[in-house]
């Protein structure tokens, strides 16, 4: 994945309703009024969330059917979570080396606090 | 070694990034390592080939600090700052901002450093506090491969991303 779509993807899930959208579409495929039912919002403002989450493929809108249903797209939320493990892979790799760095210090440090 | 080390990376909120650890050490060796120079250079290497080569460090309210590392490449990596808050051992709060090469100063963020011990003494637990300007400063760092600036991350996010 490319930084531009995981900042895309990651730009797609900053907004609490996107993220209750998503949330909702985990239970299965809805219409855009399915959707909107639990929202204080308009259609056309629970559709511009909508735009946002299918250009970063987080949805996908049925073309077919007239009533657009929305579907889940995970392969995007488990590349991000991929990608926060790497992030933390880094930092833990330097905090084992103060583990290491620590015990040394323990070992040989009278003279240390 | 099985110890619980508390250790989470995470999105916090809509600004901020927050990084836990416990440490099997007391207070003032751990603020020890996270501010002497010498003790530095040992562990915060960055990614792998990398090594820090410059810490010049004015360790009080109002100095200004400056890390450099250096990649397997030759390619220099600098973390600069100001000190807004130093009460050794507990707490640091201090800007950090980026460059590459000679590069300008790419938007950083505020870090802030927070040390407390066990109650018996003998360990201490650490929380870094990164606070950027806004979502998208945030979200940015995130996505740039790490605000900390570790752009050499980037080839241990494609191998990452590649088994996925």
């Amino acid at each position: 994945m490319s930084a531009d779509t995981l900042s895309r993807t990651l730009t797609a899930l900053a907004d609490p309703t996107r993220r209750a959208l998503l949330t909702r579409l985990q239970a299965g495929s809805a219409t855009v009024t399915e959707l909107a039912e639990p929202f204080a919002m308009s259609l056309p403002a629970i559709s511009k969330h909508l735009k946002v989450l299918e250009k970063a493929r987080l949805i996908e809108r049925s073309r077919e059917a007239q009533w657009r249903p929305c579907t889940l797209q995970a392969a995007p939320l488990r590349e991000v979570a991929d990608w926060v493990l790497a992030f933390k892979q880094i930092w833990e790799a330097n905090f084992k080396k103060l583990d290491d760095l620590l015990d040394r210090l323990d070992e040989d440090g009278k003279d240390r606090p | 070694m099985t110890m619980d080390k508390n250790f989470d990376v995470s999105p916090v909120g809509d600004r901020q990034i927050r990084v836990t650890r416990d440490f099997r050490a007391p207070i003032e060796r751990v603020f020890a390592t996270m501010t002497e120079s010498d003790l530095l250079r040992q562990w915060l290497t960055g990614p792998p080939g990398w090594s820090l080569v410059t810490c010049e460090d004015g360790l009080a309210v109002g100095a200004n600090f400056r890390f450099q590392w250096k990649g397997p490449e030759g390619e220099l990596m600098t973390m600069a700052g100001r000190y807004e808050e130093f009460e050794a051992p507990r707490r640091i709060r201090r800007s950090e901002d980026f460059s590459f090469g000679g590069g300008p100063a790419m938007m950083g963020h505020m870090a802030t450093l927070e040390l407390s011990p066990s109650s018996d003494g003998h360990r201490t637990h650490l929380v870094i506090t990164l606070d950027y300007v806004d979502e998208q400063a945030r979200d940015g760092a995130l996505a740039s491969g790490m605000g900390e600036g570790m752009q050499a991350g980037y080839e241990q996010l494609d191998r990452v991303l590649a088994s996925a």
